[in-house]
C-alpha cells in the first residue's frame, strides 16, 4: 500500500491499490497470533481473513505508517472475539497443538519441558515472547498488538521470562 | 539470557506456533482479495441485487468452520435493504448448515441423527451448531437444515432442505407477487413520465408555433 502523509490534515493517508501488498506478508504473523488464542488452524485462517477484510473497512483509520502492529492487533482482537462467540465452544479443538520443533540438536525431553512450561503461561506472556523472540519485533511494536505502552511491554517479557528461567537456566547448566 | 538460551527458547516457542509452511499465505490472501472483491468493497451490491430478484434465498455455511464476520455482514446487508424497501417483502430465507459431520465426535457418523435425542454426541453437537450460529446469523432454528453434501460419500439430509423449501413456498409466492407489483408500479411509472413529457413538448411545441404566427 502507498502511504502518504497529508501535512494540511496531520492523517496518514492510504491508497486501495497496494491494500493486499501491505496485509499479505503479514498474513502469516497474524495466522500464528491467531493461533495462540484459538489453538486450532482452520479458526486461525479464519480469524486472519477477518483481520485481513476489517483492515480494509479501517485503513482509513490507521496513523502510524508501519501497519505492522495496527494490522497484528487486529488479528488478535479478531482471535479473541472467535474465542468467546458461542459458535467456537461447538467446534473447537480440545487444547493448544504442538506444531513440532525445529532444532535437531537438543534432546526431545529439554524441549517439552520448556514447551510445557511456555504453555502453561497465560496467552498476553506467551504472545508477548512470540512477538519479541520469534518475530523479532521491537518492543514499541510489540507493543501496539497487545495495546500496552512500550514500558508495560518491557516489564510484561520481564515477568514472562522470569517465570520460565528454571527452565532456561536448567538448559544452560545442562 | 545468553544467546544459547535465547535460542532455546527461540526454538520452545517455535513449537508452539505452526510452521510457515502449514498456511499457503499466497492461498489465504486470494481467499481474502476474493471476498472483499466480491463483497465488501462493492457494500454487498451484488448480494442485495441478487436477493432483490430472488423468490427464496437459501443461505450455504459451513458448520466446521468458525468465521461469521461476512455471512453476518451480508445478511445484515440484506435484512437492512429489505427493511428499507417498504413496499417490498424480503424472501424467505433458509440456513443449509453443511459439513455436519466435521463436528464433534469426528469418527462418528452413524446417521440417522434425532436432533431432539440427548443420548448421542453428535446429534447433540449437530444441535449445538444449529442453535449457535441461529444465535449468531439470526435464522430462527427451524429454519436451519443441518447436511452432509458429500455426494461422492454419503449425503444425508439434503431431502430436508427439499421438505423446508417447499413448507415455504407460500412465502415465496408472496414475495414474488410483490415483487411483481412493485416492479409494474415502477413500469407504470415510468408510462406516465413519458406520456407527460410527450405532451409537455405538444403544448411547447403549439406555443412556439403560435407565437411564430402571430408575430
Amino acid at each position: 500500500m502507498a502511504v502518504s502523509n497529508n501535512p494540511a490534515t496531520g492523517e496518514v493517508a492510504t491508497h486501495e491499490a497496494g491494500f493486499e501488498h501491505l496485509v499479505e506478508p503479514l498474513m502469516h504473523r497474524a495466522y500464528q497470533i491467531a493461533f495462540q488464542v484459538l489453538g486450532d488452524r482452520e479458526a486461525a485462517q479464519d480469524a486472519a481473513q477477518e483481520a485481513a477484510v476489517t483492515a480494509w473497512q479501517k485503513q482509513g483509520q490507521r496513523r502510524e505508517a508501519d501497519p505492522t502492529g495496527w494490522f497484528l492487533r487486529i488479528a488478535l482482537n479478531k482471535a479473541r472475539a472467535a474465542r468467546r462467540r458461542r459458535w467456537f465452544s461447538v467446534i473447537r479443538s480440545a487444547s493448544l497443538p504442538d506444531a513440532g520443533s525445529s532444532d535437531p540438536t537438543e534432546t526431545v525431553a529439554e524441549r517439552l519441558d520448556l514447551v510445557a512450561v511456555l504453555r502453561r503461561l497465560s496467552e498476553k506472556d506467551r504472545i508477548t515472547l512470540i512477538l519479541l523472540h520469534t518475530m523479532d519485533m521491537p518492543h514499541a511494536q510489540a507493543a501496539t498488538v497487545l495495546g500496552l505502552t512500550e514500558r508495560g511491554m518491557r516489564s510484561r517479557e520481564r515477568r514472562a521470562l522470569a517465570r520460565i528461567r528454571p527452565y532456561l537456566e536448567g538448559f544452560q547448566d545442562g | 539470557m545468553d544467546d544459547r538460551a535465547k535460542e532455546r527458547l527461540r526454538a520452545a516457542l517455535n513449537a508452539l506456533t505452526p510452521p510457515a509452511h502449514s498456511l499457503a499465505v499466497p492461498e489465504l490472501a486470494d481467499r481474502c482479495r476474493r471476498t472483499l472483491d466480491r463483497t465488501v468493497r462493492d457494500g454487498f451490491d451484488a448480494l442485495i441485487q441478487a436477493a432483490d430478484t430472488s423468490d427464496m434465498v437459501l443461505w450455504v455455511c459451513s458448520a466446521a468452520r468458525a468465521a461469521r464476520a461476512i455471512d453476518a455482514g451480508g445478511l445484515e446487508a440484506i435484512r437492512r435493504h429489505f427493511a428499507a424497501e417498504t413496499r417490498r417483502y424480503r424472501p424467505p430465507m433458509i440456513l443449509v448448515l453443511t459439513h455436519i459431520d466435521a463436528l464433534r465426535p469426528f469418527n462418528e457418523w452413524e446417521p440417522p441423527y434425532d436432533l431432539a435425542s440427548t443420548t448421542r454426541a453428535k446429534s447433540r453437537s449437530i444441535r449445538a451448531a444449529m442453535e449457535a450460529i441461529s444465535v449468531e446469523l439470526g435464522f430462527p432454528v427451524d429454519h436451519i437444515v443441518p447436511v452432509r453434501v458429500d455426494i461422492a460419500v454419503a449425503p444425508y439430509n439434503v431431502d430436508a432442505v427439499w421438505a423446508k423449501i417447499i413448507e415455504l413456498t407460500p412465502e415465496t409466492r408472496r414475495a414474488r407477487l410483490l415483487r411483481v407489483l412493485a416492479d409494474i408500479r415502477s413500469a407504470s411509472a415510468w408510462d406516465a413520465l413519458w406520456s407527460q413529457a410527450a405532451s409537455a413538448g405538444r403544448v411547447i411545441k403549439g406555443a412556439l408555433l403560435s407565437r411564430n404566427t402571430t408575430q
